[in-house]
């Protein structure tokens, strides 16, 4: 029954954030009161969907979604549209809802397809995973990642329609903002992790890859907050900066983990 | 001059980042014994740690020159001190988990110690010894392992005490710290070849030779389920699982069981040992990377903090700090 249960909101889920998506995308070409005000309704329609799949999977397994890929990835699709809507209603523009909800739409379809039955699946905790230092490594980990993804959608909107919805606001203050958390969350993500690993293995750096890629995204973002001081600096290089390091982020959790074999294959 | 100008510069200590990542990325650098690439990464790490050694020093006197300044505004001077003394802590942390990083892959002690039930191990450079008293495996009710417990003890001079040993709770005794690592089976195999027998003690994994035919020992398994190669529980069907090349075979014996190889030749898994494995080590500069970690952390929470609070745009701080 509950599996059932958190399939049928999984599902409804991927459809709320992609109408959501479309619907921000009609009411950026157009501006209409009505589109924007469905695609909110879509997206906040959709979290509390998301919300419901992570407590229900919670109570499947009777421990926190920090475990495996599937449980990262529906808790960062849910991560993504909170800090959004977060976003909308503190700024009062929905420019960058168009490329968020496509990207927390994108997140989940990425489990519905290839890992579907992966949400329904009770695995048991390896003795490795059982420690508060992995919970709070992962849940540093998202709220990085949440970060990272709005600052880039964000910058992506301005860079891609910033005449339209972006008027008034200090874009590159905001995208530095948002940039500021994300960093700060993924340093102490690294430094929780190496305290998990060196109480797990004996060993709090092994470089390997996913280490590595967290060294080389924590180094570009770091080189962000050196090159604002370079008087190149520009509210669109700014904005290619965080849309770059974004990239980075995609490919430190997609590439490292599907592609690449290390300690955090598991994950 | 010119070359120290560069040198201590911004975009050395990021290109040298990067460096550093992208060696360790197609090199094993946890592996001392890959000397050659070693001491380049060496030498890079080295860089990077005197590139920051340079600003750092450089901070330094910019905080002392701020604690000699007079001025009106104490708010102003103690926000002005604490970012500099936050971007100092930083880059001081940074370079101490490098330096923390290369004295524990250089001065280091790391081994895996393999022990049965009744062996014992003395720790280095110690009068320590670990013994092991049992080894257990917890299991959920689906199976799979819940946990892996060592039950060592530590003997020191007259005095005995008992420990556990657990994944994620590691043992630290004598300067040395002990981590269950992991664990396995070592079969007792009798050969039967009518009129003479030959007993061998093997591990997983591990083959043992018959003239030109051979058997390959893949694993133990406490409860077998057919069809399915993986651990299955604590009790029910023990058997081992073995391969014979030469017939392509795959099969299971049970514990006792004597299973026909060839026209005169007869085997069987006897019985079979547990032994855990412990990693052993020391990490002296453990203490400088925890150090380093807690400033980095620490002086970033702060930097920000402290930069919101002054108002500014980070560029504007950093030309400040820069001079």
């Amino acid at each position: 029954m509950i599996k059932m249960a958190i399939l049928a909101f999984f599902y409804f889920t991927i459809v709320a954030f992609f109408l959501s998506a479309v619907f921000y995308y009609i009411n950026t070409k157009n501006l209409g009161k009505t589109s924007g005000k469905i695609a909110t309704s879509l997206a906040v329609t959709g979290l509390i969907t998301s919300t419901i799949v992570l407590l229900l999977r919670v109570m499947l397994t009777g421990q926190g979604p920090f475990s495996n890929s599937v449980e990262f990835l529906v808790l960062l699709s849910w991560l993504c549209v909170l800090f959004y809507l977060l976003f909308e209603f503190k700024f009062k523009t929905q420019s960058a809802g168009f490329l968020m909800l496509l990207l927390a739409g994108l997140l989940v379809l990425f489990v519905a397809l290839i890992m579907p039955r992966s949400l329904i699946m009770i695995n048991s905790q390896p003795p490795v995973l059982k420690s508060i230092w992995l919970s709070s490594h992962v849940f540093t980990a998202v709220l990085a990642y949440g970060a990272f993804a709005l600052a880039a959608a964000v910058s992506a909107s301005y860079l891609l329609y910033s005449s339209k919805g972006f008027k008034e606001l200090n874009v590159e203050n905001i995208i530095y903002g948002i940039i500021v958390f994300g960093f700060v969350m993924l340093t102490i993500t690294i430094f929780l992790g190496a305290i998990w690993a060196e109480q797990a293995w004996g060993c709090y750096w092994s470089w390997d890859p996913k280490e590595i890629w967290s060294l080389i995204t924590w180094g570009i973002y770091a080189l962000y907050f050196h090159f604002r001081s370079s008087k190149h600096w520009s509210d669109q290089v700014a904005a290619i900066f965080a849309v770059g390091g974004f990239v980075v982020v995609l490919f430190t959790f997609f590439g490292v983990n599907f592609l690449m074999r290390g300690l955090h294959s598991y994950a | 001059m010119e070359f120290f100008k560069s040198f201590k510069s911004m975009q050395t200590g990021f290109t040298l980042l990067l460096l550093i990542s992208l060696f360790a990325s197609f090199v094993d650098v946890s592996n001392p014994s890959a000397a050659y690439s070693f001491i380049g990464f060496y030498v890079l790490v080295i860089l990077f740690v005197i590139n920051l050694a340079i600003y750092v020093v450089n901070k330094l006197k910019k905080i002392i020159q701020i604690l000699k300044m007079r001025t009106e505004s104490r708010r102003t001077l103690y926000i002005g001190l604490g970012l500099h003394l936050s971007l100092f802590a930083v880059h001081a942390g940074i370079a101490l988990v490098f330096m923390g990083n290369m004295l524990d892959l250089s001065l280091g002690y790391n081994q895996r110690v393999e022990m049965r039930p009744g062996e014992t191990f003395k720790l280095p450079d110690s009068n320590t010894t670990l013994k092991l008293e049992d080894f257990q495996i917890d299991y959920y009710e689906d199976g799979s392992p819940s946990q892996y417990t060592s039950k060592v003890l530590v003997i020191e001079k007259d005095k005995e005490v008992l420990h556990d040993i657990t994944v994620n709770h590691p043992l630290k005794i004598s300067g040395s710290k002990m981590y269950q690592e992991s664990y396995g089976w070592r079969m007792n195999i009798e050969i039967d070849g009518g009129n003479k027998s030959k007993k061998y003690l093997v591990k997983s994994g591990e083959e043992i030779g018959l003239g030109d035919n051979k058997i390959e020992i893949i694993r133990y398994v406490p409860n077998f389920v057919h069809g399915k190669m993986r651990e299955q529980g604590i009790s029910g069907n023990p058997a081992v699982i073995y391969f014979i090349p030469q017939k392509d075979l795959t099969s299971a014996a049970k514990l006792g069981e004597k299973v026909k190889i060839s026209d005169n030749e007869y085997l069987t898994f006897v019985d079979k040992q547990v032994f855990t494995v412990l990693k052993v080590k020391t990490s002296p500069g453990l203490p400088f990377v925890e150090s380093g970690g807690a400033m980095l952390v620490i002086g970033i929470v702060l930097v920000f903090l402290l930069m919101n609070n002054k108002a500014m745009r980070f560029n504007d701080v950093y030309k400040d700090v820069s001079k």
